[in-house]
């Protein structure tokens, strides 16, 4: 019996993925001794913005209300330390942050900051900024990739902390065999939801390779700039912005793994009075997401690369992949992805690049289903695995190169996924990173 | 473990709005995931605040609002493959268009934690506004199962109209079977709750808890104060229907005999005698209010019962400290939900007695308290005694035998603790969640 306080996770249903990760990590925690309960945040939100729209006298009173409840839940679980898969609930001026009971709040960020701030806060933060309540003492940063803590440290995000995402031990124990020896498997989205240019798909079709479509994504970028609002207000007020970001997406070209507001940040010496003007518009980390973009068909590029070798089965939005043209199956429901990870011999896998950190679950979810994953060789990726556990490929074409192989040899990539099993299985588990956290 | 007829995914459905609501639900997850069918604990709390809103200035909101308490769940009942769902809440699935409608929903198992007239009367039950056509036709689809955990509360649930129906028994989290806290006080025993019934004690039941009057006597007390002091509500019904009075002076009496006799029955029965005041009961709807002042009768039992021994001294009384005070019980603070198990383990002993309003007297800590290795001393009812034996548990029929039973307590701990051993045993084997998780799913199955 634990004589642990019990933890509260807290997730958003509206990020599905979301939904699963705070399942296992209610799991690993209860395997070390916590007891956890998991709670959604989902209607709550929809609630406070209609409150806001359609009532906003009754907001003061209906936060209320809401806060009135959380406490006791708190107070009669008995719970001190909170982990938040949903950084809205710590925004309330009076919600876990002021509560004396809860000592410790672990707020995992599963998405990047701009996304997160461009999204209304639950409640009012007054008096307090969003930075303030970021900053607050008992509240640590737990970040998933260097890029993306890189980001955080240089916007003032203090107590930012790495820590990789990870495996449920759950998949370990899947024994479903490998039954498409001579195909591979992608599953997910190809990433921004917004189609592709038709200079893109033409360019994805005729399998030009990440070099081209980067480059391709960047004259985008830049042809977009002054065209298209609300960066043509940017180069309006300030026209040294397009050969700031010029520099900055130049400079991702080299270093696409490089976090997208220190190149930006680097560019910005060179042109001062730009960087200065974004800082002080409040337009940094649209900027950055900009130079991010330099990556956003690498995802689709690998995937449509081993698609045209008639190799790869796509699961995910069918809509969202079909401007590729690529025919996907639907969705992988939670119960069946571990079955549908053993099912192939290898996965190809490729981060979001609105994100800046490449090692996704999946990276993780694949090798505990002990099955060889296909990667770009980043930095974030190579610290979790190493070259005789999952591929690390520098180029699409030595990751064409990679899966070739496996193709003729499926029991190659079985006996290298045998071994990213056992690496994830001594260190890459959510007990792992939870342990850590919770020391 | 997971058999091919077990679910994919179960959706456990709160109110964290009462948190032992949530406690249980959160044990109910634990007992699936070790059968490794994955569950998922989702709360309507603030489905109930967008209803509230959408009582006032917000109506035009409403379908707006359904919606997104349906979008809240459809989405995640089709990623995380749930076909199952386990309600502790009503309001849930009585939500049109929401759970019984879904063609991926093989089984609702609806688990009754209150009664029926506490349901109907909440405000914003349900969740959003349709006729009672809808309502009965969720309630008795052939997806839903109700579990009531008292024989009473079922027959009342039965005599209301819920046919699919059947006794499920509350029960114990596993963990409480692995504490091996020690015993640290063998001088007192303990109570942990409040005095039930929420309402000001009546002068004169307090000064009989005072003067040492039993059970019984309070029980006819409470017989003759509702009709002699009766409520608004009462008032108006003598009014209109004089005989109403009759009827409910013949089923207050049947109940002070029977205490654990379901009300309804008993009001039904009482009925035959008066079929005017019946008829009238039965059209104004009232049938329920009234059976909950027959089961007033029972209102003392808890407090008379934690009173007798707070008087000599010998228990230790955990929260609601102003609930307790009128009685004249100064109680100790709270016990939070993770401190429980190491307060039951503290003691030897526990008092322990229903809730009045229920009609079900093997409440949740009639098991916590088993599973934990202690003896608990109960009123002896049909309920509680279809779960543990003599020897198990100490069960009395008066507040004389409740002294007694405690003072041997106090004078052999090393029995009492034995006994609790027995009982932790019988949890082991009988009254886990687990148990009944197991029983449920079969019945799916």
């Amino acid at each position: 019996m634990s004589d642990r306080s019990p933890v509260l996770v807290l997730s958003n249903d509206l990020s599905l993925a979301a939904a699963k990760t705070s399942r296992h990590l209610c799991l690993a925690l209860a395997r070390l001794g916590y007891t956890a309960v998991c709670r959604d945040t989902r209607l709550l939100r929809w609630a406070a913005a209609e409150v806001e729209k359609e009532s906003p006298m009754r907001r003061e009173a209906y936060e209320t209300a809401v806060v009135a409840k959380w406490n006791k839940f708190v107070f009669d679980y008995g719970i001190d330390t909170i982990i938040s898969l949903d950084l809205h609930w710590l925004f309330s001026s009076q919600l876990f942050v002021s509560d004396d009971q809860v000592k410790r709040i672990h707020s995992f960020w599963f998405d990047d900051l701009r996304s997160h701030l461009l999204a209304a806060p639950m409640f009012s933060l007054a008096p307090r900024t969003p930075l303030e309540m970021m900053n607050i003492g008992k509240v640590s940063h737990h970040c998933y990739g260097t890029g993306q803590a890189e980001e955080l440290r240089l916007l003032g995000v203090q107590r930012v902390l790495p820590s990789a995402l990870a495996a449920p031990a759950e998949y370990l124990h899947t024994a479903e065999p490998c039954t498409e020896q001579k195909r591979f498997a992608f599953i997910g989205n190809p990433g921004l939801a917004s189609p592709p240019t038709q200079q893109a798909l033409a360019a994805l079709q005729r399998g030009e390779n990440l070099v081209a479509l980067r480059r391709l994504a960047r004259q985008e970028i830049l042809d977009g700039l002054a065209a298209i609002e609300p960066t043509a207000a940017w180069v309006r007020q300030s026209p040294r912005v397009v050969d700031l970001l010029s520099a900055a997406t130049e400079l991702r070209l080299a270093q696409p793994h490089t976090a997208a507001i220190l190149l930006l940040t680097q560019a910005g010496k060179s042109f001062p009075d730009a960087f200065d003007f974004l800082n002080r518009s409040g337009l940094i980390l649209d900027a950055a997401l900009l130079v991010k973009f330099v990556n956003r068909y690498d995802r689709p590029g690998l995937v449509h690369r081993f698609w045209r070798r008639g190799w790869l089965d796509v699961y995910g939005t069918p809509e969202q992949w079909k401007p590729y043209g690529i025919d996907a199956h639907p969705t992988v429901p939670f119960p069946r992805l571990a079955s549908i990870y053993r099912r192939y011999p290898a996965h190809l896998n490729a981060a979001n690049c609105a994100r800046d950190a490449t090692a996704n679950e999946k990276l993780f979810e694949i090798a505990a289903c002990a099955r060889v994953s296909l990667n770009l060789d980043s930095p974030d990726v190579r610290a979790c695995y190493s070259q005789e556990e999952i591929i690390l490929a520098d180029s699409d074409e030595a990751l064409e190169a990679a899966a070739e192989r496996f193709w003729r040899e499926p029991a190659a990539a079985i006996a290298m996924g045998e071994k990213a099993h056992q690496r994830t299985a001594d260190e890459h588990l959510w007990e792992h990173r939870l342990g850590r956290a919770l020391v | 473990m997971k058999t091919s007829t077990a679910p994919q995914g179960v959706l456990i459905l709160s109110n964290d709005f009462l948190t032992p609501f949530a406690k249980t639900s959160d044990y109910l997850a634990a007992a699936l995931e070790r059968r490794h069918i994955p569950a998922y604990v989702r709360d309507n709390a603030e489905a109930r605040l967008l209803t509230f809103l959408c009582s006032e200035e917000m109506q035009a909101k409403t379908p707006l609002a359904q919606d997104a308490v349906c979008e809240s769940l459809r989405d995640l009942i089709e990623y995380a493959g749930i076909d199952t769902v386990i309600s502790l809440d009503l309001n849930w699935y009585v939500t049109p268009g929401l759970l019984v409608d879904d063609p991926a929903i093989r089984a609702i198992h609806s688990l009754w934690f209150d009664d029926f007239r506490s349901w109907c009367t909440s405000p914003f039950n349900p969740s959003f506004a349709f006729d009672g056509d809808v309502f009965q036709q969720h309630v008795k689809h052939p997806k839903v199962t109700h579990h009531f955990y008292g024989d009473s509360q079922a027959l009342e649930a039965k005599l209301l109209g819920v046919t699919r129906q059947r006794i499920t028994r509350l029960a114990a989290p596993r963990q409480l079977v692995q504490n091996e806290a020690p015993c640290l006080r063998t001088d007192r025993l303990a109570f942990i709750g409040n005095p039930g019934f929420r309402g000001p004690p009546h002068e004169g039941a307090i000064k009989l808890m005072h003067d040492g009057a039993e059970i019984e006597e309070l029980r006819s007390y409470c017989r003759d104060a509702i009709l002699e002091h009766p409520d608004v509500h009462s008032v108006k019904w003598f009014e209109d229907e004089p005989t109403v009075r009759n009827l409910l002076a013949v089923a207050l009496e049947a109940r002070r005999r029977f205490p654990y006799q379901p009300a309804l029955q008993i009001l039904q029965l009482a009925g035959t005698h008066y079929p005017r005041a019946f008829a009238y009961v039965n059209e104004k709807g009232i049938a329920l209010d009234v059976a909950f002042l027959v089961k007033l009768v029972n209102r003392y039992d808890r407090p008379a019962f934690v009173y007798r021994l707070w008087k000599r001294g010998w228990i230790d009384v955990y929260s609601a400290a102003d609930e307790w005070k009128p009685y004249g019980v100064d109680a100790l603070p709270y016990v939070s939900f993770g401190d429980l198990p190491a307060h039951y383990r503290m003691y030897a002993a526990h008092l322990n007695a229903p809730n009045a309003i229920r009609d079900a007297t093997a409440n949740e800590k009639l098991f916590e308290i088993a599973a934990s290795g202690r003896l608990s001393i109960n009123l002896d009812s049909p309920d509680v005694r279809s779960c543990y034996d003599p020897g198990e548990i100490t069960l009395v029929d008066s507040l004389a035998a409740l002294e007694a039973a405690a003072e041997h307590v106090l004078r052999d701990p090393d029995a009492a603790l034995a006994c609790g051993e027995m009982a932790r045993r019988r949890s082991v084997r009988e009254h886990l969640w687990d148990h009944r998780i197991a029983s449920m799913l079969a019945e799916s199955a």
